[in-house]
């Protein structure tokens, strides 16, 4: 297990290299960032004494050098824009995110995976068929749509929800959390909503389909020839198997979700990472960018890996397969 | 007894009414201890199975849950009939596995399934079946999938398991070889029906029907020793498309008009019965 770990560790370390040095060079390539913070009058002489100060003018794998460098230290740079550390900008926009997808997933799952489960068990079933529509509008219709419908909905006609921001937030320490607050919850109605429901929509999909993989196993006739209740075959001996695929595929979304949730973000102005990240490439703000990306990659990677471990915890025989 | 399609597992389904989809009973009875299985309620079935009624499937490697541990299968079995504090059931469990030939049975119920092999699986699908002390265990083949080795110990101890203790024993086989063997009476099933049934002795040395002639005949033994075995010509009909009247009739070197019409089932003396217009002599 140990060794799993550790080896998982390590080809994570190797990927973020690559990345680091992939971003570099795409967003060097993308412009010069000076453009966007002096003025459009300031002469030649002027741009390059900014370029200097900002050690720009050095060769470009000078300055990967350095980046790397104090990337180990955990320095990613400080904001063109504002001069901020970067981490420290993208590490206090993280529990907004975190809060907002966590919602918006745990939404998902309550929902998605019963509703999956009802249509696997009677696929032809007229409320199944109307399941299975209702997730295709769910993941089909754009994300941004859907927000923008739920706004005019509730915020412009009912007037009941608000549209953006985060409303009152609690702080916990250096912790701000919107979830501790009627308000905050009221804000959070609708963003969590659209990217839960496009979310949801795909849980049902991999839950029915399971559902209707296990379904005509012998054991599940087994453990009904045993004479348990019905409802014990469908909680024990079902769900521990399907299990396995709605851990993985909600693993995955959790990911996608917390490390782009630009549009949803976008959409209900609600001040997380993902709307940072598009700020930032906006305004070339380099250093954002790039440790924003490394960021997330190394999240990902740290997922994936509890992704693996729940798969260990779910599945007795895959835990046979690390030890050898 | 009957090759495969001819409603043997079917058969077994029906007994324990797990029948799935859109297959259902149609009509007739299942009689059971003195009552009809047919008109019973679901809840009323699902407590006789697994506890009066058993079953223990063909595949070892698909019959149990490879997400579960051997003792929380078995306990929910004992757990479902009676209500007893769960350590009581941990014992009936292991004692059950003790039964059947497992070693060291107190480390295999803290096994997963894929830790055994499949003959040890199966050893545990039989320890479920017995946990409840059933009147009758429905084994659907449950030796197909074994090693030859392990399928005559196997065969050995469900007999001797269910002669201890007064179970009935319905196995489905194809296998001539193993009815032979283990069986009292033998049911010969084609295309959905029995076509014959009697004691063992009479079905293996006086064979009525042209069908149990026929597999009989295509048997290898030593008496058939250097001549050329005799198959049974034509394939099984498909179920959908049977031919009128007799289903083998097309098959049948015994063919006569009456043929043509569905033959009943009579019972002949002895309590043999019999679905032949044209027997052999």
């Amino acid at each position: 297990m140990a060794v799993f770990i550790i080896n998982r560790l390590m080809q994570a370390a190797g990927a973020i290299l690559v990345m680091s040095v992939l971003v570099f060079v795409a967003l060097f390539l993308i412009g010069d960032p000076t453009a966007m913070m002096i003025s459009p009058q300031a002469t030649e002489a002027e741009r390059d004494a900014l370029r200097v100060a900002f050690g720009l003018d050095r060769p470009l794998w000078t300055q990967y050098a350095s980046f790397l460098a104090h990337a180990a230290s955990g320095d990613f740079g400080r904001s063109f824009l504002t001069g901020q550390p970067a981490l420290q900008l993208i590490l206090q926009r993280l529990p907004a995110t975190l809060e907002l997808v966590i919602v918006a997933m745990t939404l998902a799952v309550v929902v998605g995976v019963p509703l999956g489960i009802l249509a696997g068990l009677r696929p032809k079933a007229v409320s199944s068929k109307a399941i299975m529509t209702g997730s295709i509008l769910g993941f089909s219709l754009p994300n941004f749509w859907i927000g923008l419908m739920l706004i005019l909905l509730f915020a412009v006609y009912l007037g009941v929800l608000p549209a953006s921001g985060r409303g009152d937030t609690v702080a916990i320490g250096s912790l701000k959390l919107s979830v501790l607050t009627l308000d905050g919850w009221r804000h959070l109605a609708l963003p969590a909503l659209t990217l839960g429901l496009a979310k949801a929509a795909l849980i049902i999909r991999v839950t029915r389909a399971a559902t209707r993989e296990i379904l005509p196993m012998d054991y599940i006739k087994f453990a009904r020839a045993k004479g348990l209740a019905p409802s014990r075959v469908l909680r024990v001996h079902l769900l521990k198997n399907i299990m396995i695929p709605i851990v993985t595929v909600t693993g995955l979304e959790f990911g996608q979700a917390v490390a782009f949730a630009v549009v949803t973000e976008s959409v209900f102005s609600w001040p997380g990472m993902g709307k940072l990240l598009i700020d930032s490439i906006v305004t070339l703000d380099r250093p954002v960018v790039v440790a924003y990306l490394i960021l997330v990659l190394g999240f990902l990677v740290v997922l994936n890996l509890l992704i693996d471990i729940a798969y260990m915890a779910l599945d007795p025989s895959a835990r046979e397969t690390v030890k050898s | 007894m009957g090759e495969s399609g001819s409603g043997k597992s079917i058969t077994g389904f029906s007994i324990l009414g797990l029948v799935d989809p859109p297959g259902r009973i149609v009509e007739g009875s299942i009689d059971f201890e003195g009552r009809d299985l047919v008109g019973m309620s679901e809840e009323e079935r699902r407590a006789l199975r697994g506890n009066r009624i058993a079953m223990i499937f063909q595949d070892p490697s698909m019959t149990l849950n490879p997400v579960l541990r051997i003792d929380t299968q078995m306990i929910e079995t004992v757990l479902a009939h009676r209500s007893i504090p769960e350590a009581q059931a941990r014992r009936i469990a292991r004692d059950a596995l003790e039964k059947v030939g497992i070693p060291s049975p107190d480390e295999r119920l803290k096994a997963y399934p894929y830790e055994l092999s499949g003959g040890m699986r199966q050893r545990v699908a039989i320890a479920i079946a017995l946990l409840n002390q059933p009147r009758l265990i429905i084994a659907d083949e449950p030796t197909t999938a074994l090693d030859v080795s392990i399928q005559g110990q196997i065969l050995h101890e469900v007999r001797t398991l269910c002669r201890q203790t007064g179970t009935a024993l319905i196995w489905i086989t194809h296998d001539l070889a193993v009815v032979a063997g283990l069986a009292d009476r033998i049911a010969v099933m084609y295309a959905g029906r029995i076509v014959e049934t009697g004691t063992t002795a009479e079905i293996i040395e006086r064979p009525l029907h042209p069908y149990t002639r026929g597999l009989i005949a295509s048997v290898p033994s030593r008496a058939t020793r250097g001549h050329r075995l005799k198959p049974i010509r034509g394939m099984t009909p498909s179920l959908i498309h049977l031919p009128k009247g007799c289903a083998f009739k097309d098959r049948c070197d015994r063919t006569i008009a009456a043929c043509d019409e569905a033959p009943p089932s009579t019972v002949l003396p002895g309590g043999r019965t019999l679905r032949c217009w044209n027997p052999a002599p």
